[in-house]
C-alpha cells in the first residue's frame, strides 16, 4: 500500500498532465467532429514526432538549470550535411547518418565546453550556436531547398510504415523509453538532477558538474540531428529554414512537462505529453481554420501559464499584493 | 589604465584598422554617402541596444526587442491606414505600447520570479504572432505593403545635412542615459539591483520597481528604433526586427557590459554598435556571401565572453597571488 502510494506521488505531475491533456481531447473533439478520428490522431503524433524526438535530449539541459537553444539550427544543418554526404559525396546512407551524429555531437561537446569551462550563460552559448549554424546551413547549402529524391532507404525513415504506423513516431517512443531510463534509473541521471538541484553539494559528493554537463549538451545535439535526419527524409528536402522556431516548441513542450527551467527535477514522459498537447492546442486552431499567426501566440501564453504553475505562486495573490503596494492608492487618486 | 579604457583603445584600434583595410579592398567605403548609411545602421541597433544595455546591467535578457519592433511598426502602419489621426498622436500611442510590453515582462519576471529570458521568449512568440494577425491586409487576406506617404512620419527617416536625424537621436539618447546612469539616484539603483540585488533590497532601494522600469525602457528603445527603421523603409512589415536581437546582443557585450550584472556603460554600446556596424558593412563591401553575417555575429559574440571570462579569471589569479604574498611579507616584518 506504502509502496503503491509512493508510486502514485512520483508519476503525480504526469497523472495530472495527462488529466489535462485527456481534458483537451474533450474539449477539441466537442468543437470539431474532425478532430477524434484515428487519421487525425496519428497526424498529431506524427507532427509532434520531431519536437518529441528533440525534446528527449533537450530535457536534460534544464535539468542542470541550463538551456539548449541551438536545437532547431542544429536539426536543419542535420538534414543538409546528410544530404551533403549521401548525394554530392555519394556516401552509403548509413555512412552519412554516422558522420552527421558524430558532427553533431561534436557541436553540442562545444557548445557543453564553451558553458563550462569559460562559465558563459548557457543560452547565449546556444544562442550564438544557433546563429552560427543556421549561418554554415545557409552557406553549405547555398540558401536553397535541396529536394532528397535518394537513396530510397533514407527516405523510408521518414516515410515508411510499420503496421501502419509511421517510422518516425516508433523511433519517438524509442527515445523516450531510452531517455526515460536513462534520466530516472542511471548514475549519470542522477548527476544530472544532482548538478542541477545543487551544484556545490553534488561536486562534494564526487561529482564533475562539468563533465556531466558537457555530456548533456552533447546528448541535447545529437537527438537534435536525429531529429534533423528524420525531418529530412520526412519532408524529402534539406533547408536550412526547415524547423525555424522548433526551440519554442521544444521549451514549451519541457515546460508544460512539469521541469522546472531552474534545474533538479525533470520528467521525460511529462514532456512528451507536453509535445503531445503543443500538437493538440496547433491541430485545435488549424481544425478552426485559425490563421498560423495564432501558434506562437498560443505557445507563447502556453509557456507563460506552465511557468506560473511550475513555479508554484499563487496568481491571486501576487494580484493583490501588487494592488496593495505602497503607492497604490495615491497613483489611483 | 582601467581595463574598461583599454578595452575601449583596443576596439577603437580595431575600428580604426578594420576601415583602413576596407577602404583599401574596397574605395567606395570612404563615401560620404557609404558612411552615413553605415552610421544609421548602426544608428537604429545602437537605439535598442542603450535599452539592451541596461538589461544586462540588472543581469536580465530581453529576447522580446525584435517583436517589439515588430509590432509597434504594425501599429504606426495601421494607424496610417485605417485613421486620419496625425502622426504626433499615434507615434506616442506606438512609444507607449513599447513601455507597455516592458512592464508586463517586467511584472512577470518580478512578481512572478520567473526567468527574465524564458518570459521574454515566450512574449517574443506572442507579440511576433499578434505583429502578423495586426498587419494590413489587402481583399485575399495576405499581408499588404503599405506605403507610408504621411510627411512626418517620413521625416523621421531624413538627414540634417549629411546626417541621418536617427543618428542625432542616437547619441543624444547615449549621452542622457549615460548622465542617467552615472548621475542620478535612479541609475545608482540600476547598478546596485543588477550587483547584488539582496543587497540593494536590504538598503532601501525598490529593486521590483527599477527592474519594471528596465524593461519598459528597453521596449521604449525598441519601439523608437521601430518607428526610424518604418520611417526609413517608407513600409513596415510583421517580419521588422525579428532576429535583430543578436545583433544588439552582441553590440552590448563587445562594449564591455558582461552578462553578469552590475558594470558596464553606455559608451561602450556606442563602439560595440560601431563596430558590428561595420562588420556588417565590410561583408557587403567585401562581396562576401552574406551568410557568413550570422556566423560571423554568432563567433564575436563566443570569442568576446571567452575573453572575458579568461581575463577576468588572470586578474582574480593575480589579485590572490599579490594578497599572498602581502600576507607573507608582513609576516616576516613582524618575526
Amino acid at each position: 500500500m506504502n509502496t503503491k502510494s509512493a508510486l502514485f506521488k512520483e508519476h503525480m505531475v504526469e497523472l495530472r498532465l495527462f488529466g489535462v491533456l485527456l481534458g483537451l481531447m474533450v474539449v477539441l473533439s466537442l468543437i470539431s467532429d474532425r478532430f477524434l478520428t484515428v487519421d487525425n490522431l496519428t497526424n498529431v503524433l506524427w507532427s509532434v514526432c520531431l519536437i518529441g524526438i528533440m525534446t528527449t535530449g533537450a530535457i536534460y539541459a534544464p535539468i542542470t538549470g541550463g538551456i539548449d537553444l541551438s536545437v532547431a539550427s542544429m536539426a536543419a544543418l542535420a538534414g543538409i550535411l546528410a544530404n551533403v554526404f549521401m548525394n554530392t559525396l555519394g556516401m552509403n546512407w548509413i555512412v552519412a547518418i554516422l558522420i552527421t551524429l558524430v558532427i553533431g555531437a561534436g557541436i553540442g561537446w562545444l557548445n557543453g565546453v564553451v558553458t563550462t569551462k569559460f562559465l558563459v550563460p548557457a543560452f547565449i552559448v546556444t544562442m550564438a550556436a544557433k546563429t552560427y549554424l543556421f549561418g554554415v546551413a545557409m552557406l553549405v547549402s547555398n540558401g536553397d531547398q535541396i529536394t532528397i529524391m535518394e537513396p530510397a532507404p533514407f527516405l523510408q525513415i521518414g516515410i515508411g510504415k510499420l503496421l501502419g504506423i509511421p517510422i518516425p513516431i516508433y523511433i519517438m517512443f524509442t527515445l523516450v523509453i531510452l531517455s526515460h531510463i536513462l534520466l530516472k534509473k542511471t548514475v549519470f541521471g542522477r548527476r544530472t538532477i544532482a548538478v542541477g538541484a545543487n551544484e556545490v553539494a553534488a561536486k562534494l559528493t564526487g561529482v564533475n558538474p562539468d563533465r556531466t554537463r558537457i555530456i548533456v549538451y552533447t546528448i541535447s545535439s545529437v537527438t537534435a540531428t536525429i531529429a534533423g535526419i528524420v525531418m529530412a527524409s520526412l519532408t524529402q528536402q534539406a533547408y536550412a529554414m526547415n524547423a525555424t522556431g522548433y526551440e519554442l516548441d521544444v521549451i514549451t513542450a519541457i515546460v508544460v512537462g512539469g521541469t522546472s527551467l531552474m534545474g533538479g527535477s525533470g520528467s521525460v514522459v511529462g514532456a512528451l505529453i507536453g509535445a503531445v498537447m503543443v500538437g493538440f492546442i496547433n491541430n485545435g486552431l488549424n481544425l478552426l481554420d485559425m490563421p498560423s499567426a495564432f501558434h506562437p501566440i498560443a505557445t507563447g501564453i502556453v509557456i507563460l501559464v506552465a511557468l506560473i504553475m511550475n513555479q508554484g505562486v499563487s496568481v491571486p495573490a501576487v494580484l493583490k499584493k501588487w494592488f496593495a503596494r505602497p503607492g497604490a492608492a495615491e497613483a489611483a487618486k | 589604465m582601467s581595463v574598461s579604457a583599454i578595452r575601449r583603445l583596443i576596439l577603437t584600434g580595431l575600428l580604426i584598422a578594420i576601415g583602413i583595410a576596407l577602404s583599401i579592398a574596397n574605395p567606395t567605403f570612404l563615401k560620404l554617402d557609404n558612411l552615413m548609411t553605415m552610421l544609421q545602421e548602426a544608428s537604429l541597433t545602437g537605439i535598442v541596444a542603450i535599452g539592451f544595455t541596461l538589461i544586462l546591467i540588472t543581469a536580465g535578457i530581453d529576447m522580446s526587442i525584435g517583436a517589439v519592433i515588430a509590432i509597434t511598426s504594425m501599429i504606426c502602419v495601421n494607424f496610417i491606414s485605417y485613421t486620419q489621426l496625425p502622426a504626433y498622436i499615434y507615434i506616442p500611442i506606438a512609444l507607449a505600447a513599447g513601455c507597455a510590453i516592458g512592464w508586463v515582462n517586467g511584472f512577470f519576471i518580478t512578481h512572478f520570479k520567473l526567468p527574465e529570458f524564458i518570459v521574454t521568449l515566450a512574449t517574443r512568440g506572442i507579440l511576433a504572432g499578434l505583429a502578423l494577425i495586426i498587419a494590413v491586409k489587402d481583399e485575399q487576406g495576405f499581408v499588404k505593403n503599405v506605403f507610408i506617404e504621411d510627411p512626418v512620419f517620413l521625416s523621421f527617416g531624413e538627414t540634417v545635412g549629411p546626417v541621418y536625424i536617427v543618428t542625432i537621436v542616437f547619441i543624444l539618447l547615449a549621452i542622457a542615459t549615460q548622465f542617467f546612469m552615472k548621475r542620478t539616484r535612479a541609475g545608482t539603483n540600476i547598478y546596485a539591483s543588477g550587483a547584488n540585488p539582496t543587497a540593494a533590497r536590504l538598503s532601501g532601494i525598490n529593486v521590483d520597481r527599477t527592474l519594471i522600469g528596465v524593461y519598459m525602457f528597453s521596449g521604449f528603445c525598441a519601439a523608437l528604433s521601430s518607428i526610424f527603421l518604418a520611417a526609413r523603409m517608407m513600409t513596415a512589415m510583421p517580419e521588422f526586427g525579428i532576429g535583430n536581437e543578436l545583433d544588439v546582443i552582441a553590440s552590448v557585450v563587445i562594449g564591455g557590459t558582461p552578462f553578469t550584472g552590475g558594470i558596464g556603460d553606455i559608451w561602450g554600446t556606442i563602439i560595440g554598435t560601431l563596430f558590428i556596424a561595420l562588420i556588417k558593412n565590410g561583408i557587403l563591401k567585401l562581396g562576401l556571401s552574406p551568410y557568413i553575417q550570422p556566423i560571423v555575429i554568432g563567433g564575436i559574440i563566443i570569442v568576446t565572453v571567452v575573453a572575458d571570462v579568461w581575463y577576468k579569471h588572470h586578474a582574480e589569479k593575480k589579485a590572490t597571488q599579490a594578497a599572498r604574498r602581502k600576507a607573507m611579507e608582513s609576516k616576516e616584518v613582524g618575526a
